[in-house]
């Protein structure tokens, strides 16, 4: 998809007046919270496993370059095709080239979210008049209604079943229905056609094996096995972190992936491929190629900070922590990247202007912080960023933030400085909201802040802190001189 | 007895004057002898969500200078002590003279539950209330600086208070700082969402650990639902202490 996240707040406007896909989004998030805390719970020693895939991303992170050359050295080896792009636009032409050289006229695909990072579909479709189906119901369902995944693991969570028979019924000609038995077997019948004839699999790929040459992919849903061993071309698509180190590495992450991401301790398939169909083997892709994508990944890389957003395996757990996210829903974040991990990804890939409300349109809770099984310090990389918007930072596409903000912060940070501007900064500022207010709460302020009188009053006390304080301390004195002699401990009166 | 240096943040000095009292009433009626640095000002916290950090760095410094002779500094925002605690330390990192400081001042800086469960051992503060009350945990109490049961603690001991579950009790609600002001409409969202989870508990009183929670929760509670309130966990204690001590 395009990328627009500048239309954040526009979307968020269209988005938040939807009380009920909130409230639904709400108690997935509660769902989401309990399966995943509870299957993380079987593992004997959580809290080490969860230390084992931060150091597992952390070391393949950190040795990314040496890592995707063992890989590539072995994937070539076992007889994968191994490409390199360093955009969008090279991993498309690519792929483009790939498909018109084995002339396929019908691709089936993977649940992607590289293919979704580099607009695959449209330019295909587009470009060649293939007929590209996505194999996962779910994103089956958002491909065929045009719209982003709403979740990187359930693109279409946030549709009701009434929604998804009736996207069915337009596109694929089912009889509409509102048995969910019936709509799957319906689907399901549907692209074993589809698979059947399909010229090329084209799918993600969620762990490279350097030491193996293997790639991984996991799912429930059978479709990612079809693509890549019913088709003679399958093509995989990788962005470059997404290597580890072996098999054990890729083992244990799969395993925290898929206990983080669905609360299962193992999804219903797993694939490990290392290489296309061998002489005398009986299924698997003829040819298979790997792609490996960069896409502003290798710039990450140079920053030893912001080298930590390189870590997440896209397990979508942040996601179903993430008040904003259950409240505004995926559609904000203008990309295919929603919630926190969005926020951690698309700043650093479309550059901090562009983003600015993703990144800055977030209670700095830690909820996804407190979730992430590879270590992710979210609150630091958002407080980051926007230190990064404020001063500038060429590198991803800041430009500074504006004099007057600079300026306004520079005058409130002289009043911090000195204690006497400090108190008659407070003063000015109860003045000026004393005159909306009654008992002990503002309810009408002026300016921007309407934007928190709109739906709330402010409390204000009667006296500051400081007040308070000096009006004790006098209290004390004179109470100490009256009663000169006797122990009052900490108690005094006003 | 200790004595315990008060670092009372800017929006308890401006606005929530009431709870930095209520600080000094629990504190005193536990015995400890307090004092306070009438030229601390704010720890810097805005700045550094506005990703202003080149200012806070004085601020910081400035804090540091204040506070390092003290032996104990209490806190009632478990938000401004991660700012201390955490970010000080973070944004000194250049200065290695600085960053030990920061570090030092850290180990000595705690929120009131904190320091009240942990570094004194009272979580008996002699207090009683009749009703039903439910928890928010804050998020930076919560999850910057992991304190959980602390301020359950000292609840479950209020005699007659009878806590009541509170639906997604961990999730934000909604403040932010400058968020609230930058997204009225997802600040609002949120905040109705917590309230809409206090009202099932059937509680009159919801119990919050910082003045951010406070401002918002309660300033929306006033509005919307004046029959209930929220407190901050020291007011709640302060005033309903046994023995009606006086301030």
């Amino acid at each position: 998809m395009k990328a627009h996240p500048q239309d954040y707040i526009k979307i968020m406007r269209e988005e938040i007046i939807k009380e009920e896909q909130a409230s639904f989004m709400n108690q997935v998030g509660a769902v989401f919270g309990y399966l995943t805390s509870a299957s993380l719970g079987q593992m004997a020693d959580q809290a080490l496993a969860r230390e084992q895939s931060v150091a597992i991303r952390e070391n393949a992170v950190e040795n990314l370059p040496e890592l995707l050359e063992t890989f590539e050295k072995n994937a070539v080896k076992n007889g994968m095709e191994v490409l390199w792009a360093a955009d969008a636009e090279e991993a498309r032409s690519i792929i483009k080239d790939l498909v018109k050289k084995h002339e396929a006229k019908v691709i089936t695909k993977g649940k992607s979210m590289i293919s979704e990072e580099i607009d695959l579909n449209h330019y295909l479709e587009e470009e060649l008049g293939v007929k590209i189906y996505e194999g996962d119901l779910g994103e089956l369902i958002v491909q065929m209604r045009g719209t982003p995944p709403f979740h990187i693991v359930g693109p279409a969570i946030n549709l009701n079943i009434q929604q998804i028979a009736q996207t069915l019924v337009d596109h694929i000609g089912m009889e509409y229905t509102e048995d969910a038995k019936a709509i799957a077997n319906y689907v399901r019948t549907f692209m074993r056609r589809q698979f059947e004839q399909a010229d090329m699999g084209i799918t993600g790929v969620n762990m490279a094996v350097a030491s193996t040459g293997s790639i991984i992919l996991v799912e429930n849903e059978g479709n990612i096995r079809w693509s890549t061993a019913a088709p003679k071309v399958h093509v995989a698509i990788m962005s470059l972190e997404k290597v580890v180190a072996d098999m054990a590495d890729a083992f244990h992450i799969m395993e925290m992936l898929s206990r983080s991401c669905t609360g299962q301790g193992m999804t219903s398939y797993v694939s490990v491929l290392s290489g296309p169909r061998a002489a005398g083997e009986y299924d698997g892709a003829e040819k298979m190629y790997v792609i490996i994508l960069d896409n502003g990944r290798s710039k990450i890389y140079q920053d030893p900070f912001l080298r930590q957003a390189l870590k997440c395996i896209r397990c979508g757990r942040c996601g179903t922590a993430c008040p904003i996210y259950l409240t505004v829903g995926a559609y904000p974040y203008g990309w295919c990247y929603p919630g926190p991990m969005g926020t951690v990804i698309s700043p650093l890939l479309l550059g901090l202007d562009d983003t600015y409300n993703v990144y800055e349109a977030c209670t700095l809770c830690g909820g996804c912080e407190s979730v992430c099984p590879t270590g992710i310090r979210h609150v630091e990389l958002f407080h980051h960023y926007r230190a990064m918007k404020v001063a500038g930072d060429k590198r991803f596409k800041a430009t500074r933030s504006s004099f007057m903000e600079r300026a306004g912060f520079k005058s409130w940070a002289a009043a911090m400085r000195s204690p006497a501007l400090f108190e008659k900064s407070v003063g000015l500022i109860r003045n000026y909201l004393h005159v909306g207010s009654k008992e002990g709460q503002v309810n009408k302020m002026p300016g921007t802040l309407k934007a928190w009188s709109a739906y709330r009053d402010l409390p204000i006390a009667e006296k500051t802190f400081h007040q308070y304080w000096a009006e004790r301390e006098k209290t004390s004195v004179s109470e100490k001189e009256a009663a000169a002699g006797s122990d009052k401990g900490g108690q005094d009166h006003e | 007895m200790q004595r315990i240096s008060l670092f009372i943040p800017c929006a308890v000095d401006a606005l929530l004057g009431d709870v930095g009292a209520d600080t000094v009433r629990l504190l005193s009626s536990l015995g400890f002898e307090l004092i306070y640095h009438a030229e601390q000002t704010c720890c810097g916290q805005p700045a550094i969500s506005a990703g202003h950090v080149d200012l806070v760095r004085d601020i910081a410094k400035r804090f540091i200078e204040i506070f390092e002779d003290d032996e104990i500094i209490v806190s009632p925002s478990g938000s401004c002590v991660n700012t201390v605690k955490n970010d000080y330390p973070r944004l000194l990192s250049d200065e290695p003279e600085w960053h030990l400081r920061a570090l030092n001042l850290g180990e000595k800086v705690y929120e009131i539950s904190q320091f009240l469960v942990d570094q004194a051992g009272i979580e008996d503060v002699h207090a009683s209330f009749t009703g039903k009350i439910a928890y928010h945990k804050s998020c930076h109490l919560l999850r910057a600086l992991g304190i959980d049961l602390q301020p359950q603690k000292l609840l479950s001991h209020v005699k007659g208070a009878e806590i009541v579950p509170l639906n997604a009790a961990e999730q934000c609600c909604g403040f932010g700082g400058q968020f609230a002001i930058k997204y009225p409409q997802v600040s609002h969202a949120l905040v109705r969402q917590k309230t809409q989870n206090f009202l099932q508990t059937g509680a009159e009183v919801l119990i919050v650990s910082d003045p951010g929670c406070l401002l918002n929760i309660g300033g929306y509670l006033h509005r919307n639902h004046p029959h209930l309130k929220a407190r901050h966990l020291v007011s709640f204690l302060a005033q309903n202490l046994e023995g009606g001590v006086s301030i």
